[in-house]
């Protein structure tokens, strides 16, 4: 074929060009700008040829370009091997394979790295957004394919779509098939690199001055919660994260009690004060879940999450959070604690040495005063910060080496994490055990489905102080802001040029189109990311599948798979003869019946030829020579004349009906 | 159609079969070739044939212009032959000081263009497009040719020394390309056995009137195509167009011959309406010499572009 080898034309490179843009375009978002900036310049190098018609260039210029583009993915990412660099690399060679696209072939290479870089996109979100946009992108895909295929160009650019869109939604039986039965593994995906999971935002398991307020400015979610019955009151909503105890001046990190330690909790009897919850996690990138104080451990009905309460009380999961999670928790708020190690407690009162000397002076000075109390220190110390003139913003001042110094004697502007570093700080400069616990503060309900929405902007951090014999919740944010916690962030005072626009707006309309939205998306999350094998096995098992075991699933995957098919191809098959035709597809059924007894019409063969055929190559009984004559002759009248004739349509459709082929005896 | 044009129908049928009959009697053994140039004539098409010498293309010409009740004209195309030798010419009349068109032979119902291929490109083409037009321009005056207008062109198979083959976009004004071929061994003794045919033709009597085979010719035009007929000349011009097999497809103009030559070839098959059949039938002659078969198509050799697009297209 001369066409093949032949160049393929100018639409074609175009749309393979805006192709693999439009399949990597969500992808953007997340690669760093030098190769967004070579991805952009080869094409807009590739799109000059094109339109000039000038050949391709030579074999060593694309040899420095690819290696260009090593380096550029190697120095941008800082590694090569990894999921974002691997995905950069595939795109950029996408790009690249253009520049010597010679035959078709090229073309359809182009059109399937396409497709896998499509698919890519769901490493990173799994929003119906996306999807609808990868349909979307699978069908500009398709119907490049339609046009490689039409070498006259005979289909229009707009019946290419549409049949390219005809064809996405005969498969998406399939695709349905394939969602609910497909065997879920367990656990995270199988053998994706770390880096897989690391540009989403949330909290972190450091704390420093700044790590919470960047969060602030983000109205994404991060976790929502459905009560079972009660709902706690804002102020009781401290959805504890990652418990901090080791401080160095700057950056407050974990520093976990042995794996071995039992959690230093003690459960009361009191069933008023317990909550039972289930939270829909937003990936975190983290190994531990967020829970109110304090969570009962192992909850089975947690199917194939594992975790486990640490010494801290902080909930660890065995992999990193990197899906949407869903988890039910019951907590009780009646809960306090045994007792302290004496490591615990000496872990809990270590400070960087020779720093903040006048921090340390105040700590005297206030202890004197509370008369050694600890009680009446802890009061001091928020009487202190009360009436002091310090300020909840979330334009804090830089600090200096001695941030606490800065901090409590001139800066005075601080954030929760100031105020829960600083007043953790004073607690242990008074050698009483405290430490710092991130986490978020608050929620908002969503009046739709009853449901809270937890955002990122609700990032919060307080201490934890060991007096009495248990460890005390204390929020020095409440004492500065205490709006900040019975109304949440929007309430608090704070710059509103800086909290999302979702937050402060004063419109009920926006507000009620974003409750829509999230319960929305909460119901996506809960039946289509949050389908896992327990969610498949608890479907199964009211379908009466008892035993769903992987090769069981398997099984009945492949069942269901061959029966849509069929099904499919039958509604195809039906659709396209019996709507047009009825007369010729009763002439198909005639055709299959004389198949079966080894009469077999070559499809290039007319009724003329195959009657005669017949005639002469089978001895057939007098009776069924004279039905097929009939049948015969009224379908050539029916389907090739030009009367429509019911009575002897409706005659020749019961003939075949009732046809018994009989040879002669 | 109406009861009134069934009997018609009916009739005219009748009249061609033994029209064919006729010419049967002087050709021997090439019912088949009678019927497709018959059809041809109907259709309103040319027909070129292309054999030897001497199988009997002036000898079926004649008797089907006798039968069909036409007269008769027969060109001999040499390499001398100018286009006024075929068209006419003015020539200037003392007596009445005007110049006087003096017709040429192509002025008359049927027309044997013999050897076609002997003359230069400029007489050809000056035959080619007074056949395609039915009207021939001469000094700036055009005139219309008598109706129904018929020209049956022969060819000397083309690797003969002194030829100016005709070139495809010629080729593809005539609506059929015929095959004689030499006659099988019955007919030959038969022939052998026979009078002189100029003697049988001089005695055949004419089965049409002019007026009759006009009516004819509109008849077979107005012979009823279902879609599913329309659906398959489609097919049909699709394939030539997509296959590896051929260089270029059937143009817009070959799928109309063969639609209308399908047509006259129900008509004189005694069918109210036209069959996949009657295109089967009629589709070696339209389009074998439109369609240039690649010669490096595959190892399977193709007997003939035909056969190939009938074996490919599935009547549905």
């Amino acid at each position: 074929m001369t066409t093949n080898t032949q160049k393929p034309n100018r639409d074609i490179l175009i749309s393979l060009l805006i192709g693999t843009h439009l399949s990597a375009l969500p992808l953007y978002a997340g690669m760093p700008l030098p190769v967004i900036l070579l991805l952009l310049a080869l094409s807009v190098w590739q799109l000059l040829l094109i339109k000039q018609d000038r050949p391709n260039p030579g074999r060593i210029v694309m040899l420095l370009i690819v290696l260009l583009s090593f380096i550029t993915v190697r120095y941008s990412f800082g590694h090569i091997f990894g999921q974002q660099p691997g995905i950069a690399l595939v795109t950029l060679m996408t790009v690249l394979k253009l520049f010597e696209t010679r035959s078709n072939r090229d073309c359809y290479i182009i059109i399937y790295s396409a497709f896998f870089i499509i698919a890519s996109n769901f490493f990173h979100s799994q929003s119906i957004w996306l999807i609808i946009y990868v349909f979307f992108v699978v069908a500009s895909l398709v119907s490049i394919l339609i046009a490689l295929s039409d070498r006259l160009n005979t289909v229009p650019l707009r019946s290419r779509f549409k049949l390219s869109s005809r064809f996405i939604i005969h498969a998406i039986p399939m695709m349905l098939v394939l969602f609910f039965l497909f065997p879920r593994i367990p656990g995270p995906l199988w053998g994706l690199p770390d880096d897989a999971f690391s540009s989403s935002t949330g909290l972190s398991e450091e704390m420093s001055p700044g790590s919470i307020n960047r969060l602030i400015s983000s109205s994404a979610i991060a976790f929502r919660v459905k009560f079972e019955q009660q709902v706690p009151s804002h102020s009781q909503l401290y959805w504890r994260g990652a418990v901090l105890s080791d401080y160095d001046g700057r950056t407050w990190r974990r520093h976990d009690a042995p794996k071995s330690a039992e959690p230093n909790i003690a459960y009361g009897n009191d069933a008023e004060n317990s909550f039972r919850y289930t939270v829909t996690l937003e990936p975190t990138n983290l190994n531990w879940l967020l829970s109110l104080e304090y969570p009962e451990s192992n909850d089975t009905s947690n199917g194939s999450l594992q975790y486990n309460l640490n010494r801290e009380a902080m909930l660890l999961t065995k992999d990193k959070i990197n899906n949407v999670t869903n988890y039910s928790i019951t907590s009780r708020a009646d809960a306090s604690n045994l007792a302290l190690f004496e490591q615990e407690s000496h872990k809990n009162r270590l400070l960087p040495a020779r720093m903040n000397p006048r921090t340390l002076t105040l700590a005297n000075q206030l202890l004197q005063l509370s008369a050694y109390d600890a009680q009446q220190y802890i009061s001091n110390v928020l009487s202190y910060f009360r009436d002091n003139g310090f300020v909840y913003t979330l334009s804090p001042d830089l600090l200096g080496d001695d941030a606490m110094d800065d901090f409590i004697f001139s800066s005075r502007r601080g954030f929760c994490e100031h105020y829960a570093s600083a007043f953790t700080y004073l607690m242990r400069a008074a050698g009483i055990p405290a430490r710092v616990v991130v986490g978020y503060q608050g929620g908002r309900m969503n009046p739709l489905d009853d449901y809270m929405i937890v955002r990122q902007s609700d990032a919060h951090a307080w201490s934890e102080v060991w007096v009495n014999g248990v460890w005390q919740r204390v929020d020095p944010t409440a004492v500065i802001s205490p709006e900040r916690i019975e109304f949440g962030i929007s309430g608090a005072g704070l710059e509103r040029e800086q909290l999302p626009l979702l937050l402060v707006s004063d419109s009920s309309v926006l507000k009620n189109l974003a409750f829509i939205y999230d319960s929305f998306q909460n119901r996506w999350n809960q039946w289509v990311i949050g389908y896992d094998q327990k969610k498949q096995y608890d479907l199964l098992k009211s379908l009466g599948l008892e035993n769903a075991t992987p090769s069981n699933l398997i099984l009945l995957l492949v069942l269901c798979l061959t029966v849509t098919a069929i099904i499919i191809n039958w509604l195809i098959l039906r659709k396209n003869t019996i709507d047009k035709d009825r007369v010729q597809h009763y002439y198909n059924l005639l055709c299959l019946k004389l198949q079966r007894h080894g009469i077999r019409r070559n499809l290039s063969e007319g009724p003329v030829n195959f009657e005669n055929r017949i005639y002469s190559e089978q001895s057939l009984s007098g009776r069924t020579r004279d039905e097929l004559a009939f049948i015969f002759k009224a379908y050539r009248s029916l389907h090739y004349g030009s009367r429509s004739n019911s009575t002897l349509e409706n005659h020749y459709i019961k003939k075949i009906r009732k046809l018994k082929i009989r040879r002669q005896t | 159609m109406e009861n009134t044009d069934i009997h018609q129908l009916e009739t005219t049928t009748e009249l061609l079969n033994t029209a064919i009959e006729r010419i049967g009697q002087v050709i021997l053994g090439k019912n088949d070739q009678i019927r497709l140039a018959l059809t041809c004539l109907l259709a309103r098409g040319h027909c070129l044939i292309e054999d030897q010498p001497g199988v009997g293309k002036t000898t079926l010409a004649h008797t089907m212009a006798q039968v069909m009740g036409l007269d008769f004209h027969r060109i001999q195309f040499t390499s001398d032959l100018l286009p006024a030798d075929v068209l006419g010419v003015s020539v200037f009349n003392r007596e009445l000081s005007q110049f006087e068109f003096h017709p040429g032979p192509i002025f008359s119902n049927f027309i044997l263009a013999d050897e076609i291929n002997r003359a230069t490109p400029k007489t050809q083409s000056a035959l080619l497009e007074a056949m395609e037009e039915h009207q021939v321009t001469v000094e700036g005056e055009t005139r219309e040719l008598p109706e129904p207008f018929f020209v049956i062109a022969t060819q000397n198979p083309t690797h003969q020394i002194g030829t100016y083959p005709l070139p495809e976009s010629q080729l593809d004004r005539f609506l059929m390309r015929i095959d004689l071929g030499f006659p099988d061994k019955d007919a030959e003794r038969k022939l052998l056995e026979g009078e002189d045919r100029r003697t049988i033709i001089s005695k055949l009597e004419a089965v049409f009137e002019k007026d009759q085979l006009f009516e004819t010719q509109q008849l077979a035009m107005m012979m009823h195509v279902s879609p599913a007929i329309l659906d398959y000349i489609q097919a049909i011009l699709e394939f030539t167009r997509h296959s590896s097999a051929f260089e270029f497809g059937l143009s817009p103009r070959g799928g109309l011959a063969l639609l209308n030559a399908a047509r006259a070839y129900a008509l004189i098959d005694g069918q109210k309406y036209v069959l996949p059949e009657h295109v089967q039938r009629v589709l070696p002659a339209v389009v074998n010499h439109r369609l240039p078969v690649h010669i490096d198509t595959g190892s399977k050799q193709l007997t003939s572009a035909a056969q190939h697009i009938i074996e490919s297209t599935s009547i549905s």
